[in-house]
């Protein structure tokens, strides 16, 4: 512990030590290893702040899309409407404000939504999926039934989202027919 | 494909931010970072080199990188300390498919770290404060940030190999 707290401060000042000292201590090879997932830990944040920044700005086209689509149907539902009703309804309903409609903003995905996988087996998660969106599970590796994952999954997302985020594992091939989730 | 100035400044518009981004995560500077870019489009003005006819900005992504992996290789451990860039043979880690390694790395510290101690190493490592603004910041001492750093980085080599992420 005293040599990792060692390494800490050098890696925070590094000019306060000599050539010889630095090296000295990189040539350990679990100070070097310490060191070494200390810079993964930087790029690993770097990493998923740009992956949420995407999201976000995924979202956000979503959001839009979302928005055209119900202002269109409102657009169309109030067409629809005045073309049906009484003249004394038309009124009333000319009355009805855009605020009063129920406000349509971007999702806020829940907390409780969140599924959260803690070293969980691929075969857990896929059969949680799969009653969820009332599918089957097929595994076509059974291998890959093993593998052990960290995982969140936004329940109230569409199915494709998390296959899409479980893809992004190494060794994992996951894909949705009309009726089933298929680990390859 | 011999390239004309007035493709070189298109090339520039798509790429040039595309460029930089990477470079400057790969060197951590942002001078240096830039020294990379602008000498490629310098080459390229020159006619140093030449580029594809297909997919031009894949091959200038890709100069970038090697580019930036020859410097990497000409620091000096100290200088690569500095800058805690990896002290391992540039090239052979952070390619794209280690990247998911590396979040889940994180999402496994987020999820596993005692809450004090997540918040230390997200302090650190995220938003890069130094030992005494973490100490300041959450009102403990620097030897108590020092030991959740230790504790942090041990749970770490327990669960991950630092060569395989």
């Amino acid at each position: 512990m005293k040599d990792i707290e060692q390494l800490l401060r050098m890696t925070e000042r590094p000019q306060g030590y000599t050539d010889e000292e630095l090296q000295q201590l990189m040539n350990d090879p679990d100070m070097r290893a310490y060191y070494e997932l200390m810079v993964k830990a930087e790029e690993g944040f770097a990493q998923r702040k740009a992956r949420r920044a995407k999201s976000v700005r995924l979202w956000k086209v979503a959001a839009m899309f979302v928005g055209i689509i119900l202002l269109s149907g409102i657009t169309f539902a109030a067409v629809h409407f005045s073309r049906n009703v009484p003249d004394d309804v038309k009124t009333q309903a000319q009355e009805i404000r855009t605020s009063d409609l129920p406000q349509q903003t971007m999702e806020i995905i829940p907390q409780d939504s969140i599924r959260t996988f803690e070293n969980a087996e691929l075969q857990q998660i896929l059969a949680e999926l799969a009653d969820h969106y009332h599918l089957d599970v097929a595994f076509h590796n059974e291998q890959t039934r093993h593998l052990r994952l960290y995982t969140k999954w936004d329940t109230s997302a569409p199915l494709s989202q998390m296959i899409e985020r479980l893809n992004n594992f190494e060794k994992v091939s996951i894909r949705q027919t009309n009726d089933q989730i298929i680990a390859e | 494909m011999t390239v004309e100035k007035t493709e070189i400044g298109q090339l520039y518009t798509s790429c040039y931010q595309r460029m930089f981004t990477m470079a400057r995560l790969m060197l951590k500077d942002e001078k240096e970072a830039e020294d990379v870019v602008s000498d490629l489009f310098a080459k390229l003005a020159d006619g140093a080199f030449t580029l594809p006819s297909e997919r031009p900005e894949s091959y200038l992504m890709t100069a970038t990188r090697n580019n930036c992996l020859d410097r990497i290789r000409r620091l000096s451990l100290r200088e690569r300390m500095e800058r805690r860039l990896s002290l391992s043979e540039p090239g052979l880690s952070s390619e794209d498919g280690d990247l998911q390694r590396l979040t889940e790395m994180i999402d496994y510290a987020e999820m596993t770290f005692p809450k004090q101690t997540w918040r230390v190493f997200q302090l650190r490592f995220d938003e890069g404060l130094l030992y005494r603004e973490i100490a300041e910041e959450l009102g403990i001492s620097e030897t108590s940030v020092y030991k959740h750093l230790a504790k942090a980085i041990e749970r770490l080599k327990e669960k991950f190999n630092p060569t395989s992420i």
